[in-house]
């Protein structure tokens, strides 16, 4: 019955599926956490089937013109659902709520993490000016496939001084459309929403925009480049990060003062826009770290080790009780990065290869993990890239992401010592959060022949040398007869 | 084989790897113990007498000469090993301290064409030409640099490449100096060993390792010419006299081969160049002619000069400058001198000779003459500037402020000799005594190389790199000469002894002489004998054996002790970062150079100019990675002078110099906050002396003094200090730093006068951390035609009227008496 009604509704839409309203949303509830370069949205939905058998929720995970989100998972009570993204616009997922009963509510959750949605206004500020960033949406309400009862969303802003924000229409609402309260805005609640999208009774959507404060420099990041070198004989994994790091809040509007620098660092106010240091959270056991950028070290870092309760019963001293703490690096730039200014620089640490390197013993295989990245709150990467670089001798090689990447290269590396050449993985990804930061997993084939090469090679290598000398010492190289 | 024979050489062998002095101690111990011990090896065999000898210790007899061999060639090569390991690791406090950075200037400079040279390979730096140094003018590199230490960590670079050790060039060039240094350590044992015993090679090898004549230029960082130009030297030198000694054309063609790899590398190749010719000219005139120093000598100047011609910045100098004509007529003379000996041989008569002789001293006189009458009309370029000044110590300050203005250009103080040689120049007189001793031809070149660097390392501070090899080799001839007198077991017999062994045993007369003889020989300085007197045996004794050579190991210890000290404390700071102690005690580095460059890198435009003195020339393209105008191969010094007087004059009569050189940015260094002495103010009476050689009537050295002659910041400063863009720029808003108080230049100890500076045609765009690097961007012309003084006090709310032209815009500023009035206009 509806794909005959949407057939003979020929409406010059861009969307081209039919989802059949076998759903009704009975209540929506959007949380939008503004941020620097991100913007996290968590919407919960109580969804009521129509039918016995009503096939999967068709999840929409943005509106018609908006920003497809960077990250986003759906979880049904608490346990994560595996969607299956349809090739549509917008993007739209779809999702098996298993067996449901006719008006039996689901509640479903949804997380998305949205990049550059925020942009500074105004884009140049002075050194000590506030920095405000402004919001904007095409979708004042939560888009969906379905019609919604009842549909609420709070907007909520990283510090309360909201300069402005757009205005919501009447149509859905029945007493306040729009309340503020400290940093916190929230629209609606609206009442009986049909579908915002497909082709039944489509809600108009309007834009939306806040234009609000935040008290923490925008940092992004424009390149990402981890390399990641496994080390069978030195038991250690090594990571190292690459990193172009821009101030992507308001521009610098005139120059640099050190003077007013100075003084607001005396008086405990850095403005907002300007960073001056962050942390990176390392994994427990990582160890060594280093910092430096293309002219050399950078020698203002501190480091404070993670443990875990191994190693903390390793040396017991300590009476703390037993728990994993992650590693501190707390970077501080050469300079301070004000607003629009660049700076690049590497990264690196190790960690025992015992910590991600697990055997498979039944297959004779190596499984390893290796993070995408190091989260760093509120950044956005644009573009990464992970080289995993596999022992010599490693063969059979698999690689499983936790998240589609955009490319997988396999390659030869050639570094210390090597004869052969080591097995490298190369991963590609544009626009990565936070929330990224999980494992790969590489699985490799690595015999012990493959261990005892290298030290074969060089034993051979220098035995031969020594067997040369000992030969040309014995030649007579004089051209006199004796 | 024996126990008892280990011991006398292998217990001190144990020690030494416990710590860096013992190794040079147990070196000459062990070497004079066993040179002597193969001195004495004849004498239980052959002859039959043992009986004669009186030893002062027990030495340990049925050892068989080819373990005692065997030994003393595995302990010296494991000595020699060990040095070479000191040489290196007291070379890397810097990388320990800080960092595996590259030091100073020059070397920046060498770091970036070593850059060039990896990633773009031999013909792309070969034909370099670099258009972002002395903007706009460019400089052709490749042509105006001496390449051999680039190529040399080049092919380092691709050979560890090679072999599958991808090292980064920047270590490689890092680790050279220190690397290279370990083989200066292995060459001047070579040369000592030729000159002396192989013990005095040790303890040369060992001095060199580690005496801070030479680690000044040679630490881990320091990526200069220098760095391998000693090993060079060395190398050259050990060869030629090698050459010499044989007689063999190869030795000779080695001789050439090191000659031109010096020649590529370091422009003091000309020392080597002066001095291989003199030692053959004197042994000429000391009527030491022979065909073996025929052969070494042609050899080694036809294929040297061919070979130092093929580097594209020394081309026809050889034949073309003053510097080199030595080298060219002592070649001439040997082919004269070794024709006539033909001719000698072939025909007799007296009077022939005496012909030929005539003939030689005519043709040498008609060349001179030649050479002279070429230096005048111009065919032969005379001595350059900076040759003269060596002569002249007053000669740059008059002609060449430039040359003058570099501080290791200065005449070195007395102390720095010690500083930089401790004892060793103390023991040097005396090893150049005992080569007087001796005398036998390479140790005629110790004589004349001793005399000529210890001229030239008083004249230039820089030159005392050439003196420290001889220094240390002349020292440790006299120190081995030493130590093996004291250690000889052997106890010369008095008379009355050898009347006594006579009266004894019915030898013959003949026999006894003979041993007589022996010992003599054996211990021919007679030291002991003229100090102890005839028969006084206590001197012979173990006890004032004793004495003396713990005294002299004292010196060895103190020597080691205070070179450590020199190199940590003196030699090891890389300049880019500088090092202090917070007030706990922990580290506090000050990496404000860094900063600033970094920051320029990141976030300046790629084709912005960058002015700044040409100090700062190298650093900034090698770490900002800018254009410059002037650096520091200070080959044009209208630009450099262009440079000063922009920064020694006024705003007005800046502005437009900046403008039309295309500035974007001016850097300056200001230590006034952190005391950091090496600042720009404390160089801006070189930048006015620079300029005012140019423009003599712009720029007057007296402006800048107070009346009573002071070189003043404070409220005593001339308006014409006041006002110049230098003084402006370092003080730029550094009273309101002290927020009332009154601020003080920590360098200078002045106090700063509190009303403000203000700048009209630039404006602050980075300061560091410290104040160190200050960066100002230069304003564009106003968009409306207006001057920038007017702009300016119009932005600070100063109404001008409206018949105010441009012109008296400056009185309208100066007048106005707001809160930036300037000062003392």
């Amino acid at each position: 019955m509806w794909s005959a009604l949407a057939l003979t509704t020929l409406l010059p839409l861009a969307i081209a599926i039919n989802v059949p309203q076998t759903y009704i949303n009975t209540a929506i509830a959007r949380t939008i956490e503004l941020g620097g370069l991100t913007t996290q949205i968590t919407t919960q939905y109580n969804i009521k089937p129509l039918d016995n058998s009503p096939g999967e929720y068709h999840l929409a995970l943005a509106g018609e013109n908006d920003v497809e989100p960077a990250w986003w998972e759906v979880s049904l009570g608490g346990k994560k659902l595996e969607g299956r993204l349809l090739d549509e616009s917008p993007p739209t997922v779809a999702v098996q709520l298993g067996k449901t009963k006719k008006d039996e509510v689901i509640t479903l959750s949804l997380t998305q993490v949205l990049a550059h949605t925020s942009t500074p206004l105004p884009a140049e500020i002075e050194q000590r000016d506030p920095q405000y960033l402004v919001w904007n949406t095409n979708s004042t309400y939560v888009d969906s496939w379905y019609p919604t009862d009842v549909e609420r969303v709070k907007i909520r802003a990283p510090h309360p001084s909201i300069l402005s924000y757009s205005s919501v229409p009447e149509t859905y609402t029945r007493d306040n459309t729009i309340t503020k309260s400290g940093g916190t805005l929230t629209l609606g609640p609206f009442h009986s929403l049909p579908p915002t999208l497909g082709t039944t009774k489509i809600a108009e959507q309007k834009a939306f925009s806040v234009h609000y404060e935040t008290k923490d420099p925008v940092i992004g990041i424009r390149n990402l480049q981890r390399s990641a070198e496994v080390s069978h004989w030195g038991a250690n994994l090594n990571i190292q990060d690459y990193i172009e790091l821009v101030n992507e809040g308001p521009k610098l509007k005139g120059h640099f003062s050190r003077l007013a620098h100075q003084q607001s660092k005396f008086h405990a106010s850095v403005p907002a826009q300007i960073l001056t240091g962050f942390t990176m959270k390392l994994p427990p056991t990582a160890h060594s770290p280093y910092y430096y950028d293309y002219i050399g070290n950078v020698s203002t870092s501190h480091f404070r080790q993670g443990s875990t309760p191994a190693t903390v019963q390793k040396n017991k001293k300590v009476r703390t009780s037993p728990r994993i703490v992650e590693g501190n690096l707390e970077l501080k730039p050469r300079y301070p990065i004000l607003g629009g200014w660049n700076y690049s620089f590497t990264v690196g640490y190790d960690i025992p290869l015992g910590d991600v390197l697990k055997t498979d013993s039944e297959k004779n295989r190596k499984v390893l993990a290796v993070p995408f990245l190091t989260g760093l709150k509120d950044v956005v990467v644009d573009n990464a890239e992970l080289k995993v670089i596999l022992p010599e001798g490693a063969s059979d090689v698999q690689v499983y992401t936790p998240f589609a990447v955009d490319t997988i290269e396999h390659s030869i590396h050639k570094t210390y010592l090597d004869t052969t050449g080591r097995y490298a993985i190369t991963l590609k990804k544009a626009q990565l959060t936070e929330n990224h930061a999980q494992n790969v997993y590489v699985t490799y084939h690595y015999p012990l022949s493959a261990q005892l090469q290298k030290p074969l090679t060089i034993a051979s290598l220098v035995g031969s040398l020594f067997l040369l000398g000992m030969g040309l010492r014995r030649v007579n190289y004089s051209i006199e007869k004796k | 084989m024996a126990p008892k024979a280990k011991s006398p050489s292998g217990t001190p062998l144990k020690t030494t790897p416990l710590s860096a002095p013992l190794p040079r101690k147990a070196s000459a111990d062990i070497l004079s113990k066993s040179s002597l011990a193969v001195d004495d090896e004849p004498l239980p065999s052959g002859s039959t007498t043992p009986k004669v000898r009186k030893l002062a210790y027990p030495l340990p007899t049925h050892i068989s000469p080819t373990t005692i061999n065997n030994t003393e060639s595995l302990l010296r090569f494991i000595i020699l090993a060990l040095i070479c390991g000191a040489a290196i690791g007291s070379r890397l406090f810097a990388v320990i301290r800080f960092e595996s950075v590259i030091h100073e200037f020059d070397p920046w400079f060498n770091y970036r064409a070593s850059k060039v040279l990896v990633n773009k390979g031999f013909y792309e730096f070969w034909n370099w030409f670099d258009p972002t140094a002395w903007y706009p003018l460019g400089r052709t590199v490749g042509t105006t640099l001496y390449p051999g230490l680039m190529v040399t960590a080049g092919l380092i670079w691709h050979f560890l490449r090679l072999i599958n050790m991808p090292v980064d060039i920047r270590n490689v060039c890092v680790m050279l100096a220190p690397g290279f240094a370990g083989l200066t350590a292995w060459t001047t044992y070579l040369f000592t060993t030729e000159m002396s015993t192989p013990s005095a090679g040790l303890l040369a090898a060992a001095f060199i390792g580690i005496a801070p004549g030479y680690i000044s230029r040679s630490v881990a960082g320091s990526y200069d010419n220098e760095a391998i130009a000693i090993f060079l030297l060395m190398g050259a030198f050990y060869s030629w006299i090698k050459a010499m000694k044989t007689g063999s054309a190869l030795w000779g063609m080695v001789t050439a081969l090191f000659y031109g790899w010096m020649v590529a590398a370091w422009g003091g190749y000309v020392f080597i160049t002066n001095m291989i010719p003199l030692h053959a000219f004197v042994l000429i005139l000391m009527g030491r002619f022979n065909n073996r120093l025929y052969t070494a000598y042609s050899s080694w100047y036809v294929i040297g000069t061919i070979s130092s011609m093929q580097v594209p910045f020394v081309e026809f100098l050889p034949i073309r400058t003053s510097e080199h004509m030595a080298a060219l007529g002592v070649f001439g003379l040997l082919q004269l001198i070794a024709f006539v000996e033909i001719v000698r041989r072939l025909v007799p008569g007296k009077q022939f000779q005496l012909l030929l002789r005539a003939f030689v001293v005519l043709v040498f006189v008609v060349s001179f003459a030649a050479l002279v009458v070429l230096t005048f009309s111009g065919w032969i370029a005379p001595f350059a500037g900076r040759f003269y000044s060596l002569w002249d110590t007053g000669y740059a300050k008059v002609h060449m402020p430039i040359i003058a203005s570099v501080s290791e250009h200065q005449p070195t103080a007395w102390p720095s000799f010690f500083f930089d040689l401790e004892m060793l120049i103390f023991f040097f007189p005396a090893g150049v005594f005992w080569c007087f001793k001796e005398l036998r031809d390479e140790q005629i070149f110790i004589i004349i190389y001793a005399t000529l660097s210890a001229y030239f390392a008083g004249v230039m501070v820089r030159l005392m790199l050439v003196i420290t090899p001889v220094v240390c080799v002349a020292a440790a001839i006299a120190f081995s000469k030493l130590l093996e007198a004291y250690i000889d077991p052997v106890i010369p017999e008095s008379e009355e002894e050898l009347e006594e062994a006579t009266a004894h045993q019915p030898m013959s007369k003949a026999k006894a002489k003979k041993i007589a003889a022996a010992q003599q020989n054996k211990s021919e300085f007679n030291f002991t004998g003229i100090l102890g007197g005839k028969g006084e045996k206590g001197v012979f004794g173990l006890d004032t054996r004793f004495a003396v050579v713990s005294v002299l190991s004292l010196f060895l210890f103190l020597f080691v002790y205070h070179c450590t000290w020199v190199t940590s404390s003196a030699y090891s700071s890389p300049s880019v970062v500088l090092a202090s102690r917070n007030p706990d005690g922990s580290q506090n580095i000050i990496d404000d150079f860094r900063e600033a460059y970094y920051w320029i890198r990141q976030n300046t435009e790629k084709d912005s100019v960058v002015m700044s003195w040409w100090d700062y020339g190298y650093q900034i393209a090698g770490m900002a990675d800018r254009p410059t105008l002037v650096d520091n191969n200070t080959w044009n010094n209208t630009h450099i002078a262009t440079v000063g007087k922009a920064m020694s004059s006024n705003e007005d009569a800046a502005y437009p110099i900046l403008r039309k050189h295309d500035v974007d940015y001016v850097l300056v260094i200001f230590g006034g906050l952190l005391g950091y002495s090496g600042d720009d103010i404390n160089k801006f009476l070189w930048m006015v002396r620079i300029a005012q050689g140019e423009w003599p009537d712009e720029v007057q050295e007296h402006n800048y003094f107070t009346q009573r002659g002071e070189y003043a910041v404070d409220e005593r400063a001339t308006p014409t200090m006041k006002n110049s863009l230098m003084y402006k720029m370092s003080y730029y808003r550094f009273h309101e730093l002290f927020g009332g108080h009154p601020a003080q230049d920590r360098v200078r100890g002045q106090q700063i006068p509190s009303t403000g500076i203000q700048l009209d045609t630039l404006d602050e765009a980075f300061t560091s951390e410290n104040w160190i690097v200050r960066i100002y961007k230069v304003k564009k012309e106003d968009p409306i035609g207006r001057e920038l003084k007017a702009v300016s006090s119009f932005e600070g709310g100063k109404k001008l009227k409206k018949s105010a032209s441009s012109s008296n815009a400056a009185l309208a500023s100066g007048a106005g008496g707001g809160r930036k009035s300037r000062p003392n206009m």
